[in-house]
């Protein structure tokens, strides 16, 4: 699975980052890039975003 | 820039917020050559904060705060309960303020760089230098150009999402039930009922877990803001209920929007290990925020001194390794943690009420009792007082 993000809502605070349990987040310049081999697919991201901006999708 | 960084220091500082511009200050005039590295192109921005600050909390830094850093001076706060019943705290003795963040972690920076460190912005560290299981520095990129910086200790400033930390192995990601979601609008152009009053509106239909807080920043402009427990099952995003709430107050609703932020809150969930060889951790970065209200600054500030205490004290005997940086946990608990572990109970009593309890709390509480309970004093008095006021309804109800 990946990280697919709204770059139309995502604000950059980087609390995904914070939260993701797999380390397969990073901030990329001002919004977060997942790195698909790492993430586990546990949704915190998409439960913690403020904005409602992340979803998981297939690679 | 390269001519104004040497390829080697006493400490590198990862990250210019209040916690590592805190900890540089006390690291300079302690005689240990220090670096500050901050990746955003304006230190200060983008804010991750409602900006609020207690005088005392001014007062820890033991400087005289620029005038151009306080956007608000406070008097009290009011606290709304769910049925909308208020309980005011009005501040005894001592004020507080709505920060100008942007010009507060400037001007702290600035602190840093004239008690003798070196503080450069747009300079974002890639990742750490490590030999033998130990750290020795950072790769960075400093305004453009890639360097390799040497350092005896690496302080984790870095914020919520900590690199440092997480390349250094001492952290995964944070817990969902230890972090709340939060989002903000600062306002202009909106009425309040007080601007000297910080505003706090609660209830789990508003706030799950958290609050709605409006922070007055001149007469009519302010932070108006949410933090959200994320585990409720709502499946509706911090912004979905600040905006919900914002469409309930036509007061608020007729106001611009003239930023908007986000970010992690960390609620709790304090480390017992924040040190490793060669690097600790300040800060955010390894929660040092105030359960109950989220409020980070006094403790990062506070954090940032003992840091550099410690730090001193390890480079002096040669010995920056965990053993060596290990006083810096110990100390951190005895001295803040035990407490903050205290605030954090009280945050988890509070999490567990109904709407409900909480407006019958609004009829018992006072002023005083909520102040109390953001130190973490006096969950069993709360307790009392709400069995006898539920006893009291109780013996109403039979007897009349």
């Amino acid at each position: 699975m990946t990280v697919k993000v709204d770059e139309g809502k995502c604000i950059g605070c980087a609390g995904c980052v914070a939260i993701c349990l797999a380390a397969a987040l990073r901030l990329d310049g001002a919004t977060p890039a997942c790195d698909a081999s790492k993430c586990i697919n546990c949704q915190s991201c998409v439960r913690f975003c403020p904005a409602g901006a992340l979803a998981l999708e297939e690679k | 820039m390269r001519s104004m960084v040497k390829p080697e220091y006493d400490v590198v500082v990862v990250g210019s917020g209040p916690a590592g511009s805190a900890t540089a200050k006390a690291c300079a005039e302690r005689n240990l050559s220090t670096l500050v590295l901050d990746r955003s192109r304006e230190i200060g921005t983008p804010k991750r904060c409602g900006e609020g600050l207690s005088q005392n909390s001014v007062k820890t830094l033991g400087l005289e705060m620029p005038s151009n850093c306080i956007a608000q001076e406070i008097d009290g706060a009011i606290v709304y309960a769910p049925n909308g019943k208020r309980i005011d705290i009005q501040f005894e003795g001592t004020k507080g303020y709505v920060l100008e963040r942007k010009a507060f972690d400037k001007w702290l920076a600035g602190e840093a760089a004239r008690a003798g460190a070196t503080v450069m912005a747009k300079s974002e560290v890639r990742s750490l230098l490590t030999e033998a299981g130990a750290v020795k520095g950072v790769r960075a990129n400093v305004i453009g150009d890639e360097a390799e910086i040497r350092s005896k200790v690496v302080v984790a400033a870095d914020g919520v999402e900590s690199l440092v930390l997480r390349e250094a192995g001492l952290k995964s990601g944070k817990s969902l039930q230890c972090t709340d979601s939060g989002f903000q609008y600062e306002m202009a152009g909106i009425g309040m009922d007080d601007s000297r009053k910080i505003m706090l509106y609660f209830g789990n239909r508003i706030a799950p877990r958290g609050y709605v807080w409006v922070f007055p920043k001149g007469k009519d402009v302010a932070n108006v803001g949410i933090g959200i427990g994320p585990l409720h099952n709502t499946g509706r995003t911090a912004k979905q209920y600040l905006d919900e709430w914002i469409a309930s107050r036509p007061e608020i609703r007729k106001g611009s929007v003239i930023e908007v932020n986000a970010g992690a809150i960390p609620v709790g969930g304090f480390m017992e290990t924040m040190t490793g060889n060669g690097v600790l951790g300040v800060g955010d970065a390894v929660n040092q925020v105030n359960p109950i209200h989220g409020g980070g600054i006094a403790e990062s500030i506070k954090a940032g001194r003992l840091a550099a205490e410690v730090i001193k004290d390890a480079v002096g005997r040669g010995d920056v390794s965990a053993a060596g940086l290990r006083a810096y946990d110990e100390r951190w608990w005895e001295e803040h943690g035990q407490r903050l572990k205290k605030v954090e109970k009280v945050r988890e009593f509070f999490e567990k009420l109904s709407d409900d309890e909480m407006d019958d709390l609004a009829d018992v509480l006072s002023g005083q009792d909520l102040t109390d309970l953001s130190h973490g004093i006096g969950l069993a008095k709360v307790m009392e007082l709400y069995v006898k006021f539920k006893a009291r309804g109780l013996v109403r109800k039979l007897t009349g």
